[in-house]
């Protein structure tokens, strides 16, 4: 039996050293990227708590597996059978008891965890509807009677985000943000998010929805209170009709349609194929189904400038816009290359 | 040719033609009839199918013997005599040994396809070349990967050791129900092609999960085929678990009581009364999805009433305990296993025995958690937290048992044991990491990520990939005769265990980082594009093993060293008759005197094979 | 070769362990439907929907019906337990009958509901509910003409009764289960 003890000492060790020193790398060293919510915070802690108590449990088996290998095997030439021991009782309930100590201790504490994550909303709660469809996303701030491509959130208040599916099940996920939500055709789901760090994040769709759920995201942007303030007078101002800027005087529709070609390789080509004939998106070359509901170049280029590309609506530029829509209107020969195009004359020009 | 076409499976596959040709047929004609559309349509399919399948099974004679005791003919027990060539294998055979082959083989069959389907995607996310796959290509893809696997590798492959070994184990003649057991086994191909089917059929791009609305609502004809495939696979699972209670429960030899029982045949009763009940669920929730498609009724439609929720609650409900009965069995080979060849009784043999049905019964309450970002009411979740938990601890009384029973034995490191070794280990961490998520705030952030698809390749991996090879390893001998090649095992071992860590543990850091499952495509962020590329890389390895494997295979059948009755020294009874075992198992009726493990307790027998006259002796043979 | 299964206790055997092995399993398929009941119930203010209007004179007439019939399968399992070929076909032929007019009156009821199966969920599991159970009478009704035709053929005696036993715990069973779809569908609604 001594032998025995000198040779499991090194293990013994060895277990220790992994069981400690993985306790120290998941407390200590290691996080998941990008925390910028209360919520994460909880469960960030969570899963180190949880990723250390594993780590000891696999440290321990795997120094036993280690000297098991190495101290027990069949020497050549002997062919006698192991020690004839056919259980221990109280080992045996010793390590039915001891787990069992351990997973209730983790279920209370990942139910006190999950009970503060989740606590009441307070008064100053933002109210946002999330209607998801496929592939995209719409928010709706019912407080501030406010629509809006984007999810626009304010540091440091806590948000409910109130959610419905058009078709299918889709899910609510912000990485930095924590927790996700399902949304359920027919009924309406919830999730309370308070976002901590200014910045600019994407939700992403996080269930299987179809061909465009790689894709279905949208814009979040979080403000100090002071530009949220901002933000709401902005969106409940009525847009004035200013004449926009000439940038495009002179220029054909051939030539614009070229530089055009250039912005809907880098932005367009994702969903809608390389050469406009339709993949997640449908076609806008070649086929005229989906941009004849539109009725005009008008219409079609108030929908391109606002809700296109679907994971980044409205964000290129003006000019970018009316490139697009050149290449596209030429592309189908609704527009001849080489006349000058005129942007206020729009309206005039039927897409079908 | 002669001999080509009088092979049963030639009929069933002439028979299935026939069937479908004809139910496709007589459908566009009544649908014609009532003024409906005929052409390639989903009803018109469907029956199709269904009147293939009858006609594929009817080819084969599976009703024969029914059909004939209906019209009085008289019962008899006694089986057709067993032809010696390999065509029996494509043939209807009732002998439980034929049929578990059948079954071992055909998974091995689709094994390899359900894994280059998953190297296909893995190459196309490696991002070394523009994307080859479309979206829907990808998604079809891993969802039939998902699918083929479960359905037609794990639960057939264990169906077939289990079919093989239970009643050897036992000490019985054959199974309960021969005739049942055949059409069981042969309702698996049907089921295997329609799903490889459904890929050329427009795919579908549900995942294996097929959530409604977006599988009853947006999904081309394949989705039909897989679920047609499902349900008879669902259908053979729960006739073969009648057959395996009824004969475990009552052709056990004498002196065998359930504790003088081996493992594997513990654990096949916890699995069969896992997949005899439960499965009605995931087939009703199917056949509902089934129904919606054909007939537009309104079971997930909230418009008419529906609740998309009620689907989920029934899929989990089975395919929790699913996760067991891909995955007791494959522990049950670890426990049979271990004390082989460590030379030692296998440690606390009660409290594993009792553990298999602790884990079964705790499986069965912890399905929610599958759920908890779903939108059921929120503390509905805190006792499935609770309940997952809870299953980790007869889980653990394994795992412990294990390592006792191999502590202080005489190790002999050959693949059967070197096998199990890393199954503990990868079954180990999916245990670890599903205590983990049983916490619902961890589980928040890492559900539907490639956590999640880390987490359930260490289980499968571990209760299931690597105990097959175990159980391969340690029970070819006894089917063939022959040894499988130690050499090319261990270089299998060898690859199998460094790509299974390839392409697992990269998966649980891009999780964390917040790669969503499912997806066909991610954002340029440092470090994805390489963790991709390793997890491709590791199941290129594991692909090669198998490819190792079935060369062994082939390769031993003929050429390998000749097994003899007890090339393993082992206890259990399947040991004490002949490799190949005679037809009727044992020509001496055994008489169980003992426990099944105690090796190096001197002077214990597990059992006895009395001659004509009473007396005892130590062989079934002479 | 005849197996002259003499047995002693039919429902010792391997038959009738099999037959209830799987009866277990279709509690489960009857408890999903029963399940996919109560959850729409519960998630529908109104359940029965408006247009839904249910003739339980009908369904209480089929509840005798088919009370009878397990009254007649028990009887004739005493009785060939007796010895009386004669009395055995007779309440199998009973049972029989008896089952087909459950079938009967089940389709008459179908094509005269006031709602159909895909209008909504309520129709939806109406109609599956009461389909499966009257497939697994359909499967009764054919299990009891086999066992009339192998009576006639003179294959039971008091020593070999196992078929009509496990026939019988069948059709047991199938009433039961009706017991419960019958309430749950025309009483708790």
């Amino acid at each position: 039996m001594d032998g025995m003890n000198k040779r499991l000492l090194p293990f013994l060790l060895l277990a220790t050293v992994l069981s400690a020193g993985s306790v120290f790398l998941f407390l200590r060293v290691f996080s998941i990227p990008d925390a910028a919510s209360v919520q994460r915070g909880y469960m960030d802690q969570t899963l180190k708590v949880l990723l250390s108590i594993a780590s000891v449990v696999f440290s321990l088996v795997i120094t036993a597996l280690l000297y098991i290998l190495l101290s027990f095997r069949q020497r050549k030439g002997d062919t006698a059978d192991g020690a004839a021991v056919k259980g221990n009782s109280r080992l045996e309930r010793i390590w039915t008891i001891l787990p069992l100590l351990i997973v209730t201790g983790v279920s209370v504490y990942g139910g006190v965890i999950l009970n503060d994550m989740t606590g009441p909303s307070p008064q100053t709660v933002l109210n946002v509807n999330v209607t998801a469809f496929r592939w995209g996303w719409k928010f709706y701030y019912p407080d501030l009677g406010i629509s809006s491509l984007y999810l626009e959130l304010q540091a440091d208040r806590p948000a409910t985000l109130h959610m419905q599916s058009l078709d299918v099940v889709h899910s609510f996920w912000v990485q930095q943000f924590g927790p996700k939500q399902d949304i359920v055709p027919g009924i309406e789901t919830q999730l309370s998010l308070t976002p901590t760090e200014v910045g600019q994040y994407k939700v992403v769709c996080d269930q299987l929805c179809g061909a465009g759920h790689t894709y279905m995201t949208a814009p979040v942007y979080v403000v100090s209170a002071a530009d949220f303030q901002k933000w709401v007078q902005q969106q409940q101002t009525p847009p004035t009709t200013t004449a926009p800027p000439t940038t495009t005087a002179s220029l054909t529709a051939g030539q614009l349609a070229q530089l055009g070609q250039t912005v809907f390789a880098a932005s367009c080509a994702k969903c809608h194929g390389n050469a406009g004939q339709g993949d997640i998106g449908p076609a806008l070359i070649g086929s005229k189904e989906a941009l004849a509901k539109h009725g005009t170049a008008q219409g079609l280029f108030n929908f391109i400038s606002t809700a296109m590309p679907l994971d980044a609506a409205g964000s290129l530029s003006h000019q970018e816009y009316i490139e697009l829509l050149s290449f596209i209107l030429v592309q189908n020969n609704l527009m001849p290359a080489n006349t000058v195009f005129d942007e206020s004359k729009l309206g005039t020009i039927a897409v079908k | 040719m002669r001999k080509f076409v009088s092979l049963g499976i030639t009929r069933g596959v002439l028979g299935g033609a026939a069937g479908t040709g004809a139910g496709v047929g007589i459908t566009m004609l009544i649908r014609l009839a009532l003024g409906l559309p005929a052409w390639n349509s989903g009803p018109v399919w469907a029956a199709g199918i269904l009147a293939g399948v009858v006609g594929y099974l009817a080819a084969l004679g599976l009703f024969n013997y029914w059909i004939c005791w209906f019209f009085g003919a008289a019962e008899t027990e006694e089986q057709p005599p067993e032809s010696r060539s390999w065509t029996r294998y494509l043939n209807v055979s009732t002998n439980h040994k034929v049929i578990g082959v059948q079954y071992l083989a055909t998974a091995l069959v689709f094994l390899p396809f359900a894994v280059i389907l998953q190297l296909v995607a893995r190459t196309d996310m490696s991002k070394l070349s523009a994307a080859f796959l479309s979206t829907e290509a990808y998604t079809s893809i891993i969802s039939d990967h998902g699918i083929v696997m479960l359905f037609i590798v794990a639960i057939p492959a264990f169906a077939g050791l289990m079919n093989y070994f239970v009643p050897l184990q036992i000490g019985a003649r054959d199974m309960a129900f021969p005739r049942l057991n055949a059409l069981s086994f042969w309702l698996v191909p049907a089921a295997g092609l329609l799903m490889v089917s459904a890929l050329f059929a427009g795919g579908f791009d549900t995942g294996w999960t097929i959530y409604p609305p977006l599988s009853t609502s947006y999904q081309p004809l394949g989705m039909n085929l897989v679920l047609i495939g499902a349900y008879l696979a669902g259908f053979s699972s729960i006739l073969s678990a009648v057959n395996i209670l009824a004969t475990v429960l009552k052709l056990r030899a004498p002196g065998m009581g359930l504790f003088r029982m081996p493992l594997f045949s513990w654990t096949a009763i916890a699995t069969t009364i896992l997949s005899l009940l439960f499965t009605q669920f995931v087939a009703m929730a199917l056949l509902f999805v089934l129904l919606e498609r054909l007939t537009g009724m309104g079971f997930y439609n909230p418009a008419a009433g529906g609740q998309v929720l009620l689907y989920q609650y029934m899929f989990w409900f089975y395919s929790h305990p699913a996760t067991y009965i891909f995955a007791l069995p494959g522990l049950g080979i670890i426990s049979e296993v271990i004390p082989v060849f460590a030379r030692k009784p296998l440690f606390g043999y009660k409290g594993v025995a009792v553990s298999s049905l602790g884990i079964a019964i705790g499986g069965t309450l912890v399905f929610g958690h599958h759920m908890f970002a779903a939108g059921m009411p929120a503390l509905l979740r805190i006792p499935f937290m609770i309940t997952t938990m809870l299953v980790a601890v007869p889980t653990g009384v394994k795992v412990f048992a294990w390592l006792a029973t191999a502590w202080g034995g005489k190790l002999r490191l050959k693949p059967p044991l070197l096998f199990a070794f890393s199954a503990i280990i990868l079954f180990l961490i999916g245990g670890l990491t599903g205590v983990i998520q049983a916490v619902v705030p961890a589980d928040l952030y890492v559900h539907d990520t490639y956590w999640i698809v880390a987490h359930f390749h260490s289980v499968l991996f571990g209760g299931f990939l690597f105990p097959l090879m175990a159980g391969i390893y340690y029970w070819f001998p006894k089917m063939s005769g022959h040894m499988l090649q130690d050499k090319l095992g261990k270089i299998q071992w060898g690859l199998m265990t460094a790509g299974s860590a390839l392409l697992i543990l990269p998966m649980f850091a891009l999780g964390l980082e917040g790669m969503r499952r499912r997806v066909a495509d991610y954002d340029p962020t440092p470090g994805f594009q390489s963790m991709h590329l390793t997890t491709a890389i590791g199941g290129f390895l594991i692909f090669f093993g198998l490819v190792i494997l079935f060369y062994n295979i082939l390769r031993s059948l003929r050429r390998g060293a000749l097994a003899g009755n007890d090339p393993w020294e082992g206890k259990t009874l399947e040991w004490q008759v002949s490799s190949p075992p005679p037809a009727e198992n044992f020509l001496r009726a055994p008489l169980v005197v003992g426990p099944p493990y105690d090796y190096g307790v001197t002077g214990s027998v597990h059992a006895v094979f009395p001659d004509k006259a009473g007396q005892a002796q130590g062989s079934a043979e002479n | 070769m005849e197996v002259s299964a003499v047995q002693e206790k039919p429902r010792a055997s391997p038959m009738f362990a099999g037959m209830a092995i799987f009866l277990a399993s279709e509690a489960f398929l009857f408890g999903s439907l029963f399940f996919t009941y109560y959850y729409l119930r519960i998630n529908n203010p109104v359940w029965p929907p408006a247009g839904v209007h249910l003739d339980i004179g009908l369904a209480v007439l089929s509840t005798f019906i088919l009370l009878s019939s397990s009254g007649a399968i028990w009887l004739a399992t005493r009785l060939i337990r007796r010895g009386s070929i004669t009395g055995l076909a007779a309440t199998l032929l009973a049972t029989t009958l008896l089952g087909s007019s459950f079938l009967g009156i089940t389709i008459w009821e179908w094509t005269h509901e006031t709602f159909s199966p895909w209008a909504s969920a309520y129709g939806s599991i109406f109609y599956t509910m009461t389909g499966f159970h009257a497939l697994h009478v359909l499967g009764g009704v054919l299990l009891m003409m086999a066992l009339l035709i192998r009576t006639r053929r003179g294959r039971f005696s008091p020593c070999n009764y196992l078929a009509v036993e496990v026939g019988a715990l069948y059709w047991h069973y199938v009433d039961f289960i009706w017991l419960l779809v019958f309430t749950t569908l025309f009483i708790i609604k």
